[in-house]
């Protein structure tokens, strides 16, 4: 898969997670409380809701953080891969590539 | 219950204990004043922050006054269903940063309405910043009332004179230090602000006989039994599966397009600082909200326990009075600092946001030539002008701005973001369709409230005051008309869109780090329909009956 669709699908997939982890009053309304059930003491939905409103989104981004990176490098490759059959493919033809000035804006992700 | 039960009765210690805290702020904003050389270090920190202190600092701005005070006592009223309106309130950085931080970082924008000049072009970036500035303005109002509130317990003054005394304080020390001042101080305010809630909170656990005192976040399960004997409804859901619907659609997508947020992603060393911004984030405020659950709950029981019904202004003060019935008065003063803190901090980043938005991206637009040293001091007089004009406010404020900040995060659902995100994901997406989405949501927004025209309001009580009710459906107008003109626009303008189009293509695929124009990428109409299709049962549901 290439990394514009890594970039795509991955956006999508992780935002929905995200959005699962935060909104579980609706879990709640769907499955229905039951405050005899507990985990240290506290109602199940309850402590479902604070903990992965919390904890598991702090996980999530760890997750996410280091694939978002990872794909940010791939991305890098891309260009670069692109760039250098560009250059390859334009030897000897006369017409000059994009080559640096292109890539200025990528410069950020030092 | 009368003042006199949440306010120190030893005012040296009030007197004391702010002294200290804004003789740290000013002397570090003193400091961070020699840094600063140019706009980008005013507005931006000079794009330095590394991810450990922007973390802190994102989260001080996103931390106010109500994580002590107001959310405390709305636990006390709406039990369960305010935690869950809180919860989801820490997606907003995370979605904020994969959705589109990442790509106006690679832009290089200073702002939200930055992006939406250079995206749309200046009338769409005008009617960005009009209710941006609205949005802001709304929030720092309530800080500064809130702030004043807090000197009045500390000094004892009266109202006006507090607020006039920490409006300028305040004003101050964000005018000399900038964003890089304003940064330091917010990561250092983050720091009291989790010990001043976390510690006196175990101590509060420990003297109610809780076992689990030593982790105050998850640790005070016993309690459960006692509450639910006093308030068996406590952990009830209350309301309809539409209003937890409404959580998403009118906070979660609102709070993402916050522009003060946006702004702090801004300020990092590079992309994957700002990325590594995120975990370290939801640590913070994490920890931070778990805390506030915990003291709310403790409150509830306090109360519940003793029999005590508390009126509204002094639920508000839950936080002191538990304080002060289980801590000695230190140690109240102490956390009334980091009340302090946490007003003060999201002041600086709504100050520096509208600072940002007129003294840079408004002047930038009218005088676009202006020489650095000029673009330096239309920033001063812009951070200055935004405290002096928000004290005015403040001083006797119209009823509509002081309505609940989650209405002004409805706001930014209905104007903002579909415009924002939107634009950076699809190429189709051009300046009719922004404007015309952003101006007829934002205004539909605004009148079915009950607050301009009562008798078209949207639903009752809670859901329409918090802006729930007419979120569920000027949200969907908006997306599905940004969409919907757009895509009519490419049809009805000819060469015109198309030149727009052929514009987006470079810049979108450019901002999210392709160094080669395909013009295929995020150029599909078909997952657009389907997002508007999508919005469409969500905007049939929200004009049912509440």
């Amino acid at each position: 898969m290439n990394a514009y669709r890594k970039e795509i699908r991955s956006t999508v997939g992780f935002g929905i997670v995200y959005v699962l982890l935060g909104h579980t009053g609706l879990w709640a309304v769907m499955l229905g409380t039951d405050n005899s059930i507990r985990i240290l003491g506290l109602p199940i939905h309850y402590f479902i809701a604070i903990t992965l409103g919390s904890l598991g989104v702090l996980l999530w981004s760890m997750v996410w953080c280091r694939y978002a990176n990872q794909l940010e490098d791939e991305i890098e490759a891309e260009n670069a891969g692109s760039f250098h059959s560009r250059e390859t493919g334009l030897e000897g033809s006369g017409v000059q590539g994009k080559g640096p000035e292109t890539l200025a804006l990528t410069e950020g992700t030092k | 219950m009368t003042p006199a039960d949440w306010q120190l009765q030893n005012i040296w210690l009030g007197l004391g204990i702010t002294s200290a805290v804004f003789g740290l702020y000013y002397a570090v904003a003193l400091f961070s004043k020699k840094k600063t050389a140019n706009a980008t270090d005013l507005y931006l920190a000079g794009r330095s922050i590394g991810p450990f202190v922007n973390s802190l600092a994102a989260s001080s701005t996103w931390m106010s006054v109500a994580t002590f005070l107001g959310v405390v006592a709305l636990i006390q009223q709406l039990h369960l269903p305010f935690v869950y309106m809180w919860v989801q309130l820490i997606l907003s950085v995370p979605l904020l940063v994969m959705l589109y931080g990442a790509s106006l970082y690679r832009m290089e924008v200073f702002t939200s309405v930055h992006f939406v000049q250079t995206r749309y072009g200046r009338s769409t970036a005008f009617l960005a910043a009009g209710w941006m500035l609205l949005i802001m303005l709304m929030y720092m109002v309530g800080q500064f009332i809130g702030i004043a509130k807090v000197f009045e317990v500390l000094l004892g003054l009266p109202y006006t004179p507090s607020l006039i005394l920490s409006a300028l304080v305040i004003t101050g020390y964000i005018t000399i230090g900038g964003m890089k001042g304003a940064t330091y101080n917010d990561a250092i305010q983050m720091v009291i602000m989790m010990i001043a809630l976390l510690v006196p909170l175990a101590a509060i656990l420990k003297a109610m006989g809780v076992p689990g005192f030593w982790f105050p976040p998850l640790g005070y399960g016993s309690l459960t039994d006692t509450l639910l004997e006093r308030i068996p409804t406590f952990f009830d859901l209350k309301f309809e599966a539409r209003f937890y619907v409404a959580l998403f659609v009118a906070l979660t997508i609102g709070t993402l397009g916050l522009p003060q947020l946006a702004q702090r992603v801004l300020t990092s060393e590079n992309i994957k600082s700002a990325r590594r911004v995120v975990p370290w984030f939801c640590l913070w405020v994490g920890l931070m909200f778990l805390g506030t659950y915990a003291l709310g709950f403790a409150g509830v029981y306090h109360f519940a326990l003793i029999g005590q019904e508390l009126t509204p202004e002094a639920a508000d003060k839950t936080t002191l009075l538990l304080n002060l019935a289980y801590n000695p008065d230190w140690v109240s003063a102490f956390v009334i600092a980091g009340v302090l803190a946490a007003g003060v901090s999201t002041i600086a980043g709504l100050m520096i946001g509208v600072a940002t938005v007129v003294g840079h991206d408004i002047v930038g637009v009218l005088r676009p030539h202006l020489t650095e040293a000029k673009q330096l001091r239309y920033g001063y007089l812009a951070l200055a002008g935004t405290g002096v004009v928000s004290l005015l406010v403040s001083l006797d404020p119209p009823a509509f701005l002081i309505t609940s900040i989650f209405w002004a995060f409805g706001m930014c659902a209905t104007a903002i973001t579909p415009m924002v995100v939107l634009g950076v994901w699809s190429t189709r997406i051009n300046s009719w369709g922004a404007f015309t989405g952003s101006l007829v949501s934002g205004v539909t927004y605004i009148l079915l409230s009950p607050y301009v025209l009562p008798d078209f309001s949207v639903g009752t009580g809670l859901v329409a005051k918090l802006g729930f009710a007419t979120a569920l459906i000027s949200v969907p107008v908006g997306f599905i008309l940004t969409i919907l003109v757009s895509l009519a626009a490419e049809k009805l303008k000819g060469e015109v869109a198309a030149q727009e189009r052929y514009t987006a293509q470079e810049l979108v695929e450019k901002m999210h780090g392709w160094a080669q124009v395909t013009r295929t990428r995020y150029d599909s109409s078909e997952w657009l329909l389907i997002l508007a299709a999508l919005w469409a049962p969500i905007l049939l549901w929200g004009l049912a009956p509440w």
